[in-house]
């Protein structure tokens, strides 16, 4: 999984490329958790180009969600692919996260 | 057509289950199962796989050893997978293993426990064996045409 970061207006926007799977996760955990150091941040995963995501990923993405709530900050997701969708609906994560079809919204949904 | 058969002995250790997974990815994607069908296929393959070499066996015991095997069925209306993960480890039954609150709000979610779920609910069917002091957990999967 490669993962770029870029950190202006005050959202951090992490680009996911290739699968969050369990040989990923140790990357994607410190690079994701660690956005949320400082209080009240606003946080995007860019997914367009995550090929899949298994239970391994789901966990990062959940603790991501609760230290945003805990830390006072926002998380958002947008570009979600037909497979990355499916594991999220069945999961259930797609009724609790803010998820956009594109970036803008994702933006809209920090409050950015 | 007789279905295509892969059946292949894998180690706990992260090189080996990549290794089986990667094996089965690539005869699905030569028998013509599109990769966004196949990304899916994958996510209950590796489920399948890390749970037995995570917790078939307590942390300290001897390295457990245990068998993946894949049948991969061209039919008319698409493409059938029997997978099956075999092992010599504690008896568990994942069929049993109650869904997770999905609906709970995220404060609320637990971290984990998700894997065997998605597995039940992106399969067609399930069956779990305990048969001469073996767990047999096998699925079939299909991709429509």
């Amino acid at each position: 999984m490669d993962i770029t970061t870029q950190d202006s207006d005050g959202v951090v926007l992490h680009r996911l490329k290739g699968r969050l799977d369990n040989n990923a996760t140790g990357a994607a955990e410190g690079a994701i958790l660690g956005s949320f150091a400082a209080r009240a941040q606003r946080v995007i995963l860019d997914m367009r180009d995550v090929a899949y995501v298994s239970s391994a990923g789901l966990r990062v993405v959940l603790m991501a969600a609760k230290k945003a709530k805990v830390s006072d900050g926002r998380l958002a997701l947008f570009g979600l692919p037909a497979a990355v969708q499916e594991v999220f609906d069945i999961s259930g994560f797609s009724k609790v996260l803010a998820i956009g079809a594109e970036e803008d919204d994702a933006r809209r949904l920090v409050g950015a | 057509m007789l279905p295509r058969r892969i059946e292949s002995p894998c180690g706990r250790e992260p090189a080996a289950i990549a290794a089986v997974l990667e094996r089965i990815e690539a005869a699905l994607a030569e028998e013509g199962c599109p990769p966004p069908r196949s990304a899916a296929f994958m996510v209950v393959a590796e489920e399948m796989v890390t749970n037995v070499a995570r917790y078939a066996w307590p942390e300290h015991a001897a390295p457990g050893l245990f068998t993946v095997s894949a049948g991969i069925s061209r039919r008319l209306d698409g493409i059938e997978v029997l997978l099956v993960t075999e092992d010599d480890g504690v008896p568990f039954d994942p069929t049993l293993r109650g869904a997770p609150d999905t609906d709970a709000p995220v404060e609320e979610r637990a971290i984990g426990g998700l894997g065997i779920h998605l597995v039940m609910r992106m399969t067609e069917w399930q069956c779990y064996r305990r048969e001469a002091g073996r767990n047999r957990f096998s699925v079939i999967w299909r991709c429509a045409a």
